[in-house]
């Protein structure tokens, strides 16, 4: 009788061990195809980036413009992969090391993030590692990308491919290790919040190009000698405006992506600080941040088609830091002030700076970025972040951004700065005027199309012949002394 | 149904199987180090590649009148 019992009891044991290795097993495998098809979804983000950019591309540089989204993924994929998940698993404590231990959230990730390590490779005992890394990736092209439409018409593609290189595979992830981890010093020491990566995607990516800009300088034509910016009309804006479509819906992905889930492991959905969430409270806040966002963007703009959709995005950016804790409520009225103020900003940076931001990416993505976090130090002081429960607070938040805008801005400035020295950064100024499609495709890309005269909008809003204004611009800017036979009769 | 895997588990051999080496091998060392060589040489290749169209195509300009050619119609593939 006994001996039935003791029997039974070892069954049960073992049957309940089976269960439970294989509920292990299929939380690991649906956290598998969670990550998976959020990488699938951020896809779409690179196919807005693409249209959005192209459509705002003049007809002469169209292809030109869409290539530069597509080689980034060429080249941002392996350097992410040799280099930059290395980055974020490794130097979490800041290089040369802070001093400040960060606790280990996962331990001997740093070993698993080098691309030899088994983690990288056809592991059965791994669902997550690979999957995991792919989400980051996708971050990382998504970085890179937010780049690229603010140099379009004037970058050559090589340059544009250093530079986006060195954002989407070493800059951007070293401030991600250093704030957008569970075990970054910004997070342990300072309790660092910027859930949704406001600042260390968005922010970082437009202070990189600010950087860019500087050096870059504008397309010819852009400003008259008053120093008025004039405005180039993009071939296609509903091609535009379908790209930034896109791009919300692959935002959800990405939102998505940004959290934390394996059901045997932590009690539910985490944040990137290992802080609970959930799912539904990041995905009310971005819907209701488009709302906000539409809205700010078109009475801001007195509604522009273009700013009303960008604000769209200004206003989820400026929510994403603390789209874990506000409340949709709170995230209407933040993300409207947030596409107020890329409105401003991008028209400051425009007229005042006079830099040439063909997109607004520098006021949209990287003065927003920083706003969304500044306003988690206001409006979410207090917040116990991460692991040790750390209190977010206002200074915390300020010390990050304080972190960030040069560890962005500088790489920026120097590497653009040392492209133009070697004259590597600019394409020559006539084929800027020809199109930089015929140069490097040797091409129009709507041949069955004809083709009608480029127009440009003066400053005071007139819509103008643009070949004599460019020829002009030509002329009287330092590039018209260079070659003496442009004019000339062949 | 398919309620039972009708094989046996699988061995050692299959789940440690990585085309040339394990992991932290010296197999996988030498293709990390082919991959990123061949990375810059990329890198390298677009650099050149760009450089030499753009003089070209530069100098093409010059020669025709690139001012002249602005205010006609842009060539298509016809």
């Amino acid at each position: 009788m006994l001996m039935s019992v003791f029997n039974l009891l070892a069954d049960t044991a073992s049957d309940i061990k089976a269960l439970q290795d294989q509920v292990k097993l299929d939380s690991q495998i649906l956290a598998e195809t969670f990550y998976f098809w959020t990488v699938v979804v951020m896809w779409l983000i690179h196919a807005g980036f693409m249209a959005y950019e192209a459509g705002a591309a003049r007809r002469k540089n169209v292809m030109s413009t869409a290539m530069k989204n597509i080689l980034t993924i060429a080249v941002v994929t392996p350097t992410f992969y040799y280099f930059g998940w290395y980055i974020y698993g490794c130097m979490e404590e800041g290089w040369p090391k802070s001093g400040h231990a960060s606790p280990d959230a996962f331990p001997g990730f740093c070993g698993l993030t080098a691309p030899w390590s088994a983690a990288s490779g056809p592991n059965l005992q791994d669902h997550i590692s690979g999957v995991f890394f792919l989400a980051f990736l996708l971050f990382s092209w998504t970085t890179g990308s937010i780049m690229s439409g603010a140099l379009i018409e004037r970058i050559r593609l090589s340059a544009y491919l250093i530079l986006t290189v060195l954002l989407g595979s070493f800059v951007w992830i070293l401030d991600a290790a250093w704030g957008w981890s569970a075990g970054g010093w910004l997070t342990t020491r300072f309790g660092f919040h910027d859930a949704i990566a406001s600042g260390v995607v968005h922010g970082v990516a437009g202070f990189f190009t600010l950087g860019v800009l500087i050096n870059l300088g504008p397309r010819i034509g852009k400003y008259d000698i008053k120093g008025r910016a004039r405005t180039f009309r993009g071939h296609n804006q509903h091609l535009t405006l379908l790209g930034l479509m896109l791009i919300f819906t692959g935002f959800y992905g990405f939102y998505a992506a940004c959290l934390v889930i394996q059901s045997t492991i932590f009690p539910g959905w985490l944040n990137i600080y290992l802080s609970p969430t959930t799912l539904g409270a990041i995905a009310m806040v971005i819907t209701i941040g488009f709302a906000g966002g539409f809205t700010g963007g078109w009475f801001a703009s007195k509604g522009d088609p273009f700013w009303t959709l960008s604000g769209g995005l200004a206003g989820v950016i400026a929510v994403s830091a603390g789209a874990d804790v506000y409340h949709p409520s709170l995230a209407y009225l933040l993300s409207i002030s947030g596409a107020i103020v890329a409105v401003w900003a991008g028209k400051f940076i425009e007229e005042r700076l006079r830099l040439d931001d063909a997109v607004g990416a520098v006021a949209v993505h990287g003065v927003t970025g920083f706003y969304g976090v500044l306003l988690v130090g206001i409006f979410a002081g207090g917040y116990p972040t991460g692991i040790n429960n750390v209190e977010t607070s206002l200074g915390g938040q300020l010390i990050g951004i304080m972190t960030f805008i040069p560890l962005a801005f500088l790489p920026g400035y120097f590497a653009s700065l040392a492209l133009k020295k070697l004259n590597l950064l600019r394409v020559p100024p006539v084929v800027e005027l020809e199109g930089l499609d015929m140069a490097e495709f040797e091409q129009d890309f709507f041949p069955e199309f004809a083709s009608v005269r480029e127009r440009i909008v003066s400053p005071d809003g007139e819509i103008e012949d643009a070949v004599p204004i460019l020829i002009d611009a030509y002329d009287r800017s330092s590039y018209g002394k260079a070659p003496a036979g442009v004019g000339a009769e062949s | 149904m398919f309620d039972a895997f009708p094989y046996d588990a699988w061995g050692p051999d299959v789940a440690d199987f990585w085309a040339f080496g394990g992991a932290n091998s010296t197999g996988t060392y030498i293709m990390t180090a082919l991959g990123i060589i061949l990375f810059f040489a990329a890198m390298i290749g677009w650099v050149r590649q760009e450089t030499e169209r753009m003089k070209e195509h530069e100098a093409r300009l010059l020669k025709q009148g690139m001012l002249t050619r602005m205010h006609e119609p842009i060539p298509t593939n016809e």
